[in-house]
């Protein structure tokens, strides 16, 4: 007996589903493909861009972000309220709604920021080279006291450099977490592959762009303070000063430098500053001011 | 009561004999398992996620089983011929329709209760203690039954005058529109004016409003039970809206003709 014979009319039946899938499959492939190239110009330009890149591209794009929104969403212990509802007309529903859904902002506990991770986790395989998703996952493995996972957050600030191996902003990362740790010979290494690599894929006029190569700048700086490197501390401080020429600091401490006296404050202790600082700004939550929808990045 | 009882029990063992309960209940047991396996930075007993996952599934298939039931009892009897069977005992219609939905929503809610049960055996075995708030839990549960008893009557209207695949994706679209849209048709009727946005408002207030039976965030997120009065005002509307569904069923039921020609 043939297949035909016991399977009338199977072939018949599922030739037009099977023809129709496939049509939707290839006509949503070529969508992501086409769209890909809008969403995320420099992508192409990264050094590993695997068949799931290719295929599904803008899709992976909007994953990645949805899920870094949930990993907020997940630090702010569930609160969604968004102002942009605030002028919309108060109903009966809504009313109840505010009741049941939470919309107030609450920060998790520290020992419960781990929760957020399989978020971050999924938003990282979404989106490889969602580079805000890799400095946040660090920032909170590193410093969260609840986790306080150091070699994870190298882990993944690794694993974001492979994806991106021609990016600063991670290189700049491992450079404030080696610093965290007195690890200095690592943390010159990456501060000069940081400031070789800048700006990457960013406009260099960009605030973002710019405040990378400030703190960059500064940092090495002041480790060449430390190692005694005056003329190439001097070289840093002149390109900091016409970076911001509106800082008096900068221009007293390059008259230190040249004039040969000692700072006043060690360079060790600037930089211990500077990151208790950053830590302080990073972990602010701009919920708290703006009622904005916001990721806890600088 | 007794004839309505009667009606309800065939729906049981009809949903019995299939096995669209169980499909879902392993579905949901796999898709759980796997997420409890995964290893995420090496990170161990996060249930955050699994909660918030787990609960989305237990509202996606208690959404499709109480839709796909509902939306099957009355054409599946009129395809077999068994309708005429039925209505030649001695049963009024209404009763037939109540029957119907007595037994689409009670196996819904039964299937919906199994999943729950899995779900919070799955956080107590990957959180131990942080398992799901009791009073939180009930009340979810509570609320989820109101939506799948709207959802069942809504089904079960439109199949009164329909056929099970055309009352179902109607169902289907009407209440993902109800679930998604709606919360954000307020932001319409703030920009439109005129007819225009009494035609906005009525639609707003005329839909089933599912959001306010949602109580996944406060579960996932441990934000505790809701206060008493809120909770049975949404459960009064709940109910208020079904026995309105099941009312206007009945008054599309009722003097149907039913034909030869329809039989499978």
């Amino acid at each position: 007996m043939t297949h035909s014979a016991r399977f009338p009319n199977l072939t018949g039946r599922l030739a037009p589903w099977l023809i129709l899938a496939a049509l939707g499959t290839c006509s949503f492939v070529l969508s992501c493909r086409l769209s890909f190239a809008l969403v995320a110009p420099g992508a192409h330009a990264q050094a590993d861009i695997t068949v799931a890149d290719q295929m599904l591209g803008a899709a992976r794009v909007a994953f990645g972000t949805h899920f870094l929104e949930a990993a907020d969403i997940y630090y702010h212990a569930g609160g969604t309220g968004r102002l942009n509802d605030s002028d919309w007309p108060d109903t009966w529903f809504r009313t109840l709604s505010r009741q049941i859904v939470p919309r107030e902002y609450r920060h998790i506990e520290t020992d419960s920021i781990a929760e957020m991770a399989p978020m971050l986790w999924v938003a990282m395989r979404a989106d490889p080279h969602n580079i805000e998703t890799y400095l946040i996952a660090a920032y909170w493995f590193a410093t969260s006291a609840g986790l306080n996972q150091p070699e994870l957050a190298h882990e993944v600030l690794r694993e974001g450099r492979r994806r991106n191996p021609l990016n600063y902003r991670i290189r700049l990362e491992q450079a404030l977490l080696f610093l965290r740790e007195g690890r200095l010979a690592d943390a010159r290494q990456a501060l000069d592959s940081a400031l070789a690599l800048w700006p990457s894929q960013e406009d260099p006029d960009s605030d973002q762009a710019r405040q990378g190569k400030i703190y960059a700048l500064t940092y090495r700086a002041l480790l060449h303070e430390s190692d005694n490197q005056v003329a190439e501390a001097i070289a840093l401080w002149k390109q900091l000063a016409a970076l911001q020429p509106d800082q008096t600091d900068i221009e007293k401490r390059l008259a230190l430098l040249k004039s040969g006296a000692p700072p006043p404050v060690q360079a060790s202790s600037v930089w211990q500053r500077m990151l208790r600082r950053s830590d302080l700004i990073r972990a602010e939550c701009n919920h708290d001011h703006h009622h904005d929808h916001h990721h806890h990045n600088p | 009561m007794t004839k309505v009882l009667c009606i309800t029990r065939i729906v049981w063992l009809d949903m019995l004999r299939r096995k669209d309960v169980y499909v879902l209940l392993i579905l949901l047991g796999a898709l759980l398992t796997a997420l409890v396996s995964l290893n995420i930075f090496g990170l161990g007993g996060l249930v955050v996620y699994v909660k918030d996952v787990g609960l989305l599934a237990t509202w996606g298939f208690g959404w499709i089983l109480a839709v796909h039931i509902a939306c099957r009892c009355l054409p599946q009897e009129e395809q077999r011929g068994t309708i005429y069977a039925l209505l030649a005992k001695p049963v009024t219609r209404l009763q037939l329709v109540v029957g119907k939905w007595l037994g689409a929503w009670s196996v819904t809610c039964a299937a919906t209760l199994a999943f729950y049960a899995l779900l919070t055996a799955m956080v107590v075995f990957q959180g131990g203690t942080a398992a799901l708030d009791g009073a939180v839990l009930i009340q979810g549960v509570l609320l989820h039954g109101a939506v799948l008893a709207i959802l069942c009557a809504l089904g079960l209207l439109f199949s009164t005058r329909m056929h099970q695949d055309a009352a179902a994706t109607l169902t289907y679209v009407l209440s993902f529109a109800a679930f998604i849209i709606l919360p954000r048709m307020p932001g319409l009727m703030a920009r439109a004016s005129g007819w225009h946005g009494t035609l906005v408002s009525i639609v707003y207030h005329l839909l089933p409003h599912f959001e306010i039976f949602d109580m996944r965030k406060r579960m996932v997120h441990d934000w505790g039970a809701v206060n008493g009065a809120t909770f049975l005002t949404v459960l009064l509307y709940g109910a208020v809206y079904t026995a309105l569904l099941l009312a206007i069923a009945w008054l599309a039921f009722r003097k149907k003709r039913f034909s030869r020609e329809n039989l499978a």
